[in-house]
């Protein structure tokens, strides 16, 4: 069987096995107080059968005693010895009466003559007492019971002695319901006499049973008596009731009269009857309260089943709101604990996902997708009304990342958060991280110009520098903006505007941008030079320029900076800050680096055999320093133009350093182990580490040219350079100051006890060619500045 | 009770009697009387007696005494001729009540002990049954002729009747225990001097036999 709750199967189950264990109990039972009362029934039936014959020989032993009476009496033989018919007649009528007798009879011996008291006819009395006389023996006992003209009578017969027998007194008692009755007061039993008629049919005699019930019984005695023909005992169907009969044949040898004794076999259950019903209602009640108990726990056990059933569902439809509530302590209740704590972690996992999903784990701002859903709605609810989007980035990031830690990173990311939201109005405007290093701001109902002056405002904040776990750093933004609707009807599109708008001011470095149509075609203007700077390096359009690096204390020129000129077939002399960012950007400043090494290589060993001996430094980028190959390059070169270390060094920034450290430093390494000579570039723009830089094969420190180029009027620019100079002493480092560009500054530079100097003051970049004409030039110039 | 009768007169055809006489031709002479039940056993207490018109110039009629000694009747049966009287002393330390209601003399002698003052005259013949109205179980029969020749039979089952005259004779032989009760059997017997002897059988019902304690 199958079921469909735990509920009803535990019911089921139970009830079932309960109720087949009363039945089991039941059947015993029943068969056992049917037993015992059946039992019960025929020891009463014997002790009343017993006691019914102790009574009938009692009554005989009275009927004995009072003829014997009357038959000792010398008054009463006196007057049978003269015949005196009256005489006799009134003391049989008076010992009759005495001890209540029906009948009283006398025969006379000697006259033949009968004299009877009671209602019975002088013939009727003859036959039986013949019969008596004749069976009477010499212990005095004669047949106890006869029929007189239908009537039963139990008898006695007593002879008259004077001393020989002179005559019979036969005393007796009628067999009718007052006999019956009394017997049954006595036994106990249902009697009924029933006896043979003259016609040789059965009849009742008397009874204690209702003339219906006796007729009843004796057509059952009828039957079962021509069946058996004994005396024996049988169970007889009255109405409803059921006895035990047992039959006793008065008669000894003639059978002519029958007493039945009945004990009621429904009588005798009834007491066990009333037992066991009173045991079937405590059964039915204990199966009740058993059924109750079991439905109590089969709920018990099976409602918080459902309960996290219906939870579980609930869970299913993402409602984690329902509790199971239970104080149990038992499996169940911990099953539920489990199952709470369960729906708790998931519901707490799903925020969690949910606010990853649309909300910024770092500064707790809502994320890109959140901020393109909020754009979307103000589309939709503010209804056409204005409004702009700023997308702000955090110039640098990656070295601030690199340099000083994520952990330290992801703090300046949530104070520049902090620092944004509270520019904004709080109430309807929206600031959101959309990416690594970027920001955006959504201002509702802004026009153009709100959207200009919110962003001052909030670029003005950050011209204090951030105070990040007591350091202080400067953070320089970048912002693209774009204004619904003239911008963009869609959030994607809004946004992709504002984006490019911030690129554009990357690019330009020129702070806050408006997205203008045009950028797309300047966009689209980039495609095209990445395909031209490809056929640049191809056709070979590019120009290797030389700007010679000088030792101060010398003067003499042992190496140049290799810089790149573009001749742009269209668009004339291009000059590298235009390109190689971009180059840098589309991957393919790699392949112009590698060009810059073999000119390099080749202006070496050109200038060489016109007597000049040049290292040539190349600008290595980002892109090449994590390209495990440029060793190789750089060996198949020098392997090529049969050169060594001495044809080129490596310039790198501090920012391509870090852009990925680990790899950064491997090539380095083994740049070094090569004997290549590193500098790096552009130094004091970047945040550079020092502790860092030792760690770096470095051999030599450029310092950035926006140091160096008022060094003669700024003394805090001066300063800078000093201690810059100092500095990259004490770290064994050859410094060289980059935009020297009069004779004080070189001076300055002398006296600081600067090593190498490159600026306008010695030379220009110039092409390869020219350098030959600039070199002999130069001992001439330099012998004119004055060594300090 | 009529089917009792009726059946003991048929048993009654089945009795044989049988007279063994041996004829001696003398004046006087004495008859002596076996009595037998019809299984061979001697009978004692039955009575024999002659009646004749012959005889009746002599008489026999000394008086008698039935004792009641052990509350019984001592003796069981006692044979008189007609006036007689019997005195009925009393040995026992018990009183007795003596009665009879019997046909042929009705008495009773109340409570007494000792011996009554008046003995009883029998004047009729007949039967007698005595009893005790204190004691049931006792019981006497007085039997009574109407002649002198009278005889009972001893312990041995003889009667003798002495000086018979010769001639023939009709002989009666009654005993209480008679099925055909209260009929004697008579038989003719022819007397002569000699000593004669005749066997009787008589038809009797056991059950009234009275026993000797």
């Amino acid at each position: 069987m199958k079921f469909k709750t735990i509920q009803s199967q535990i019911i089921v189950t139970f009830v079932t096995i309960i109720i087949g264990i009363q039945l089991i109990g039941l059947v015993p039972l029943q068969r056992s107080i049917n037993e015992n009362a059946y039992k019960s029934a025929e020891r009463d039936l014997k002790v009343g059968e017993g006691v019914f014959k102790n009574i009938l020989e009692q009554n005989t032993a009275n009927l004995k005693q009072g003829a014997k009476i009357l038959a000792a009496d010398y008054g009463f033989r006196s007057s049978v010895a003269s015949n005196d018919s009256q005489t006799i007649i009134s003391a049989l009528n008076n010992h009759q009466a005495r001890i209540g007798a029906d009948i009283a009879v006398f025969y006379s011996k000697s006259t033949d003559e009968t004299i009877v008291s009671g209602s019975l006819s002088k013939f009727d009395a003859r036959n039986a007492l013949n019969y008596l006389i004749a069976t009477y023996d010499s212990e005095g006992n004669s047949l106890d019971f006869e029929i007189f003209n239908g009537v039963p009578y139990q008898l006695v017969a007593v002879p008259v002695k004077a001393p020989l027998i002179i005559g019979w007194v036969v005393m007796g008692f009628k067999i009718d319901n007052t006999l019956a009755t009394k017997l049954q007061k006595i036994t106990n039993l249902q009697v009924t006499f029933v006896q043979k008629t003259a016609l040789n049919q059965w009849a009742t005699a008397g009874s204690t049973l209702s003339s219906h019930q006796a007729e009843l019984l004796l057509s059952s005695f009828v039957d079962n008596y021509q069946k058996n023909n004994q005396n024996q005992k049988i169970e007889i169907q009255i109405e409803d009731e059921l006895f035990d009969t047992s039959a006793i044949f008065l008669h000894k040898d003639r059978k002519l009269i029958v007493a039945l004794l009945q004990q009621s076999l429904t009588e005798a259950t009834a007491g066990y009857t009333s037992l066991k019903n009173n045991l079937i209602i405590i059964v039915i009640i204990g199966l009740i309260i058993f059924t109750i108990a079991t439905i109590w726990l089969s709920k018990y056990i099976s409602a918080p089943i459902k309960a996290i059933s219906n939870t579980a569902k609930q869970l299913e439809i993402g409602n984690y709101d329902i509790e199971v509530k239970t104080n149990r302590q038992d499996e169940i209740g911990v099953l539920s604990q489990s199952f709470n704590s369960m729906r708790e972690a998931i519901a707490l996992r799903e925020k969690k996902v949910t606010r990853l999903a649309f909300w910024d784990e770092i500064t707790g701002l809502k994320n890109r997708v959140a901020f393109a859903e909020e754009v979307k709605n103000s589309i939709t609810e503010h209804n056409h009304s204005s409004f702009a989007v700023l997308v702000f980035n955090i110039d640098r990031f990656k070295v601030i990342n690199k340099i000083l830690g994520r952990p330290f990173g992801d703090k300046v990311l949530k104070i520049v958060g902090q620092k944004l939201s509270s520019g904004i109005r709080k109430s309807s405007d929206l600031v959101a991280r959309i990416g690594a290093d970027e920001y955006a701001l959504l201002l509702t109902h802004a026009t153009l110009e709100d959207g200009f002056s919110i962003a001052k405002n909030i670029l003005s904040i950050f011209d204090q520098p951030l105070t990040v776990e007591g350091q202080k750093i400067d953070i320089r933004m970048s912002v693209g903006v774009a204004i619904y609707p003239e911008h963009g009807k869609h959030e994607e599109a809004l946004l992709n505007h504002a984006e490019t708008a911030l690129q554009v001011s990357k690019v330009k470095k020129s702070g806050i941008v408006l997205y203008e149509a045009k950028f797309e075609k300047e966009s689209e203007a980039n495609l095209t030079l990445s395909t031209e700077l490809k056929k640049a390096v191809a056709d070979n359009e590019f120009l290797l320029f030389l700007q010679p690096k000088v030792n101060i204390k010398t003067k003499s020129v042992d190496a140049a900076e290799a810089l790149i000129r573009w001749q742009h077939p269209d668009r004339g002399m291009v000059f590298p800050d235009q390109f190689i960012p971009f180059a840098e950007e589309v991957g393919v400043v790699q392949l112009i680096t590698h060009w810059m090494l073999k000119q390099a290589c080749q202006a070496h060993l050109m200038l060489k055999n016109k007597g000049v001996a040049l290292q040539i430094a190349v600008n290595i980028s980002t892109r090449d320093l994590i390209d495990q190959e440029l060793p190789n390059t750089i060996m198949r070169l020098f392997f090529e133009y049969k050169v060594g270390p001495e044809a080129i060094s490596l310039e790198i920034t501090e920012s391509s350093v870090m852009d990925d450290p680990v790899r950064s430093e491997q090539t380095l390494l083994k740049l070094a182990e090569m004997g290549l000579k590193i500098s790096i570039d552009d130094y004091g723009t970047g945040y550079s580490s020092l502790t860092y830089l030792k760690k770096l094969p470095v051999q030599e420190l450029k310092i950035d040219k926006s140091f160096v180029l008022k060094v003669d009027q700024n003394e805090h620019d001066a300063t800078i350079v000093r201690s810059t100079i100092d500095l990259g002493h004490n770290l064994n480092l050859k410094v060289v100051a980059e935009g020297v560009e009069n004779e004080a500054s070189w001076q300055m530079l002398s006296q600081m006890g600067c090593d190498i100097g490159q600026g306008y003051f010695m030379a220009k970049p110039m092409p390869v060619d020219d350098f030959v004409t600039w070199h002999s030039k130069w001992h001439d110039m330099a012998r004119k500045i004055k060594t300090a | 009770m009529l089917n009792t009768q009726q059946k003991r007169q048929t048993l009654s055809g089945l009795l044989l009697i049988q007279l063994f006489i041996f004829s001696v031709s003398v004046v006087a002479g004495d008859l002596i009387i076996r009595v037998e039940d019809s299984q061979g056993n001697l009978l004692k207490d039955a009575v024999a007696y002659i009646e004749g018109n012959a005889l009746n110039n002599t008489s026999n009629k000394s008086k008698r005494e039935i004792a009641q000694k052990g509350k019984q009747f001592n003796p069981l049966v006692t044979v008189i001729q007609t006036g007689t009287s019997i005195n009925f002393p009393n040995q026992d330390r018990v009183k007795h009540h003596v009665y009879s209601f019997s046909p042929a003399k009705k008495f009773e002698l109340k409570l007494y002990s000792g011996v009554p003052a008046t003995p009883v005259v029998f004047d009729q013949a007949g039967t007698v049954v005595l009893g005790c109205n204190i004691h049931d179980r006792m019981l006497a029969y007085v039997y009574i002729v109407d002649t002198p020749l009278f005889a009972k039979s001893n312990q041995d089952g003889l009667a003798t009747l002495t000086n018979l005259p010769a001639g023939e004779h009709m002989v009666n032989i009654w005993h209480y225990a008679l099925k055909k009760e209260g009929v004697p059997v008579n038989q003719k017997v022819g007397i002569d001097t000699n000593s004669q002897q005749l066997t009787v059988v008589l038809d009797i019902d056991p059950t009234l036999l009275v026993v000797d304690k």
